[in-house]
């Protein structure tokens, strides 16, 4: 079942189970808190990813809204039913992997959610006041925030803290404060009810649409480019997997050296292409021959550089880093692709391909990038990546 | 940014000083500005005006309309000043300061200023109001989004004719769609504002942060979907430094296909894909040695055979793209030919096929010269429901008379070789590549871009 089908059977089968319940029980909260609860399910359904996949669910927006307005024994009845419901959703769909820690993962973050927002409402006792209600409902989704992060370590779940993933929380916390104090309002006042946080959970779903359209084109870009990275590889001019070895080698090799994330990703994008000028030259009339790798960089350090994004990358290619921060990305991608031809392509052992690049003269490789290199490959002595199917 | 042109000076002068008047009667009629509100989301306004996204040629994503309501709204019917001010601050653009720019400066903040007054003057007007219960009270947005719309139509289609670029019906069938989106701005705007008159300016700072996470994640969309075409140009690029004799056929291709889906009716996201597909269909050339991809005459059958290769390369590279794994997976192959029978292949590569031949056969090529469009026009109308899709083949002719657009012998847009060989039909490049007869045949008609 596509989301899309899935989104529209729980909005509807929740819009039947809450008008229901509102007519069976006209004066209570029945109704509301069914529909809060298919809010939790489509929050559910619907997550903020970050780079790294790791994803913030916008049931936590809608979890604030439950927190702050009913009993605990509501809360958690909602909470447990929504999570069910999404777990059949999951389970159908045969991913069921990191759903099972989910299931673990939630009701935790849940009790945290109204335990902090009751703790912040007793200690300070004028329930009803506006700046009351906002640090209570502030401390609930800190909790979220804590909880969330602490539990993914445990559980060893994907977890992020890019800048991405700090937008992604500061989106879900606004919102989910808004979506509360719109149905239940300060003091009496502002209550909007379930149009509340039906209509203020908009601005959220803005957020969502554009955080999956990033996500979609990051991931379009990021696989063109690893497509391109495949070439050389088709054209029998690299082994099979180098420029992917290399890169996430080079990445590797440049978190233990503390490159900073916008030179890692240059330096990602260069080690994935750094062969792919070699597709644009003639062939040697004597098999024998090679191009020479000063060619190849200079050819593929051109090419990069008449392309905006990819210009870093292009010097990073061509070794013509002037900035020491750049020098610093040129010799990790020297050392690793040659750590990779050293072993890949000509089957030297890991410890063997150490020794002949440590033996090499100073001004060839640089000793730290080499110590880096060490760590990394005892490490993963063995990088394991999708390389192309050669056998088309 | 454009050029204010010299024949909307005086209309803008025209409708600044109607705003100044507006605000000058309101300033000396009112009897509150409702200082707290104005100045908060004036505050507001300012910073939403800078952080203003273009999504696309018709879709805007823009806070400001959302605010100026609440502005609206939080005024309480008291004060249409503070309403129009916030409404002529959500089009003060810091980068329109500069020279060249000023005038649509003035343009934008009084049109805007002239639209919120009417916006605030109906709301004002209407019955229903923020104290209604919901869902009932969301009616009060209505007759302020009408009015503003009427306003701000009026004026932009005023405008369109003074320039003399428009006709008012042109005019106002390019703004229409645009009108899509002011209705939920409004509401949530009209939320706004009311939570503001019960819990003050904190209801203004928790809409606005998830906005603008919504705006930095659009704008950060933006930057790597053109990251994303310029990579796509490395591709080209490295295309033709293999191959000259193809300069520009990628983007070409592209074009036409373009053109197919446009007479097809394609969404415009399926529409991108189609595009990408195009402008990558040749990707698996990148393999294929440059010496035989610039062989002027026949390949031996060995070297027809590593050529061949790059067809199923392409469909490998391009299966590694998720988006484009739907067409690439059926086989954006030069070797595939229409099949009737097969309704549940997607019609993109059958739509790639045809642009790629008839750009191939209107481009001179390192073995043959273009051949004339009515050549190219009849051998596609000739292979029609055999080797392309007859949907496809006529859409693309359609499209190109429509535009009177001639391509072919005499007419190629990036001649490279003047004097190529004169060797026979040939084909699209590789688009139609037919394997070497056994035997020794002169004439024989295959080749390769």
């Amino acid at each position: 079942m596509t989301r899309l089908r899935r989104l529209c059977l729980v909005g509807i089968a929740g819009a039947v189970a809450g008008t229901a319940a509102r007519i069976a029980d006209p004066s209570g909260s029945t109704g509301a808190l069914v529909f809060l609860a298919t809010g939790l399910v489509l929050g559910e359904l619907l997550v903020l990813r970050s780079e790294n996949g790791a994803t913030v669910p916008l049931s936590y927006a809608v979890m604030l809204v439950v927190a702050s307005s009913f009993h605990a024994a509501e809360f958690a009845a909602a909470v447990a039913g929504a999570e069910l419901i999404a777990a059949v959703l999951w389970f159908s769909d045969r991913e069921s992997g990191s759903h099972v820690k989910t299931l673990v993962l939630r009701p935790v973050v849940a009790a945290a959610t109204i335990l902090a927002y009751d703790a912040v409402q007793s200690v300070l006792h004028h329930r009803e006041q506006l700046a009351v209600v906002l640090a209570a409902l502030a401390a609930a989704a800190a909790a979220q925030v804590a909880v969330d992060t602490g539990a993914r370590r445990l559980l060893r779940l994907r977890l992020s803290v890019s800048r991405r993933a700090r937008l992604a929380w500061m989106a879900i916390a606004s919102s989910g404060v808004l979506m509360s104090i719109g149905y239940r309002g300060v003091g009496g006042e502002g209550k909007f009810g379930v149009w509340g946080p039906l209509l203020f959970s908009t601005p959220l779903l803005a957020t969502w649409y554009a955080f999956e359209r990033l996500d979609a084109a990051t991931r379009a870009y990021h696989q063109t480019i690893e497509s391109l990275a495949m070439a050389p590889e088709f054209g029998g001019i690299v082994p099979e997997g180098h420029s992917k070895r290399v890169a996430a080698l080079s990445v590797a090799m440049a978190a233990e050296l503390g490159v900073s994330a916008s030179d890692t990703r240059d330096l990602e994008m260069a080690a994935l292409l750094h062969h792919l000028g070699q597709v644009t030259l003639d062939e040697p009339e004597d098999p024998a021959q090679r191009v020479s790798a000063a060619e190849v960089a200079a050819v593929t350090g051109e090419m990069l550089r008449e392309i905006k994004p990819l210009a870093a990358a292009g010097d990073i290619v061509a070794g013509e880093a002037s900035a020491p921060r750049r020098r610093v990305a040129v010799q990790i991608l020297r050392v690793a692709s040659d750590y990779d031809d050293l072993t890949a392509r000509d089957g030297n052992l890991p410890e063997v391909a150490m020794e002949t690049l440590r033996s090499a003269p100073g001004y060839v490789y640089d000793a730290k990038v080499l110590s880096s290199l060490e760590l990394v490959a005892a490490r993963a002595p063995e990088l394991e990546v999708e390389g192309a199917d050669l056998n088309v | 940014m454009e050029t204010f042109p010299r024949s909307l000076r005086w209309y803008t002068a025209g409708i600044s000083a109607l705003a100044a008047a507006a605000v000058a009667v309101l300033g000396w009629r009112a009897h509150s500005l409702a200082l707290e509100a104005t100045l908060v989301f004036g505050a507001l306004a300012v910073v939403t005006a800078q952080r203003h996204v273009k999504l696309s040629s018709q879709v805007n994503v823009s806070p400001g309309f959302m605010v100026a309501m609440a502005a609206i709204v939080a005024a309480a019917r008291g004060s249409l000043l503070g309403a129009v001010l916030v409404g002529a601050l959500t089009n003060l653009r810091f980068d329109q300061f500069k020279r060249g720019s000023r005038g649509w400066m003035a343009f934008n903040v009084a049109s805007a200023a002239i639209a919120f007054l009417a916006a605030a003057a109906a709301y004002a007007a209407w019955p229903i109001g923020v104290s209604e219960r919901m869902p009932v009270a969301l009616v009060a947005v209505v007759p302020a989004a009408l009015a503003y719309l009427a306003t701000i139509w009026t004026i932009l289609v005023l405008s369109y004719v003074v320039e003399g670029v428009h006709s008012w019906r042109e005019s106002l069938a390019e703004l229409l769609p645009a009108g899509a989106e002011v209705l939920p701005f409004a509401v949530i705007g009209f939320l706004l504002g009311r939570l503001y008159l019960d819990i003050g300016p904190a209801a203004a700072l928790l809409i606005i942060a998830p906005m603008m996470i919504a705006r930095e994640m659009f704008a950060s969309y933006i930057r790597v979907k053109e990251s994303h075409d310029e990579t796509v140009q490395l591709l080209i690029r490295a295309l033709e430094q293999k191959d000259p004799y193809t300069a520009g056929h990628a983007e070409r291709v592209a074009v036409y296909a373009g053109y197919i889906a446009e007479e097809l009716d394609f969404m415009p996201a399926r529409a991108e894909r189609l595009r990408f597909a195009a402008l990558m269909h040749d990707i698996g050339k990148l393999v294929v040695p440059n010496q035989l991809l610039n062989k002027p005459g026949k390949l031996t059958e060995d070297e027809f055979l590593r050529v061949r290769i790059h067809e199923r390369v392409s469909v490998q590279m391009l299966s590694q793209i998720d988006f484009l794994r739907p067409i690439a997976g059926h086989g954006q192959s030069d070797a595939m030919k229409f099949d009737p029978d097969d309704p549940d292949h997607p019609i993109e590569p059958y739509i790639i096929m045809v642009a790629d031949a008839y750009d191939a056969m209107t481009s001179t090529r390192s073995y043959r010269k273009a051949l004339p469009q009515e050549v190219a026009f009849q051998e596609l109308r000739d292979k029609s429901g055999t080797q392309f899709h007859p949907d496809c083949a006529e859409a693309l002719i359609r499209a190109i008379e429509k535009r009177h657009e001639v391509h072919g012998a005499g007419h190629e847009a990036d001649l490279h070789f003047e004097n190529a060989p004169e060797m026979g039909l040939g084909s699209a490049g590789l688009g139609d590549l037919e394997a070497p007869k056994p035997s020794v045949d002169a004439t024989a008609e295959s080749g390769q871009a």
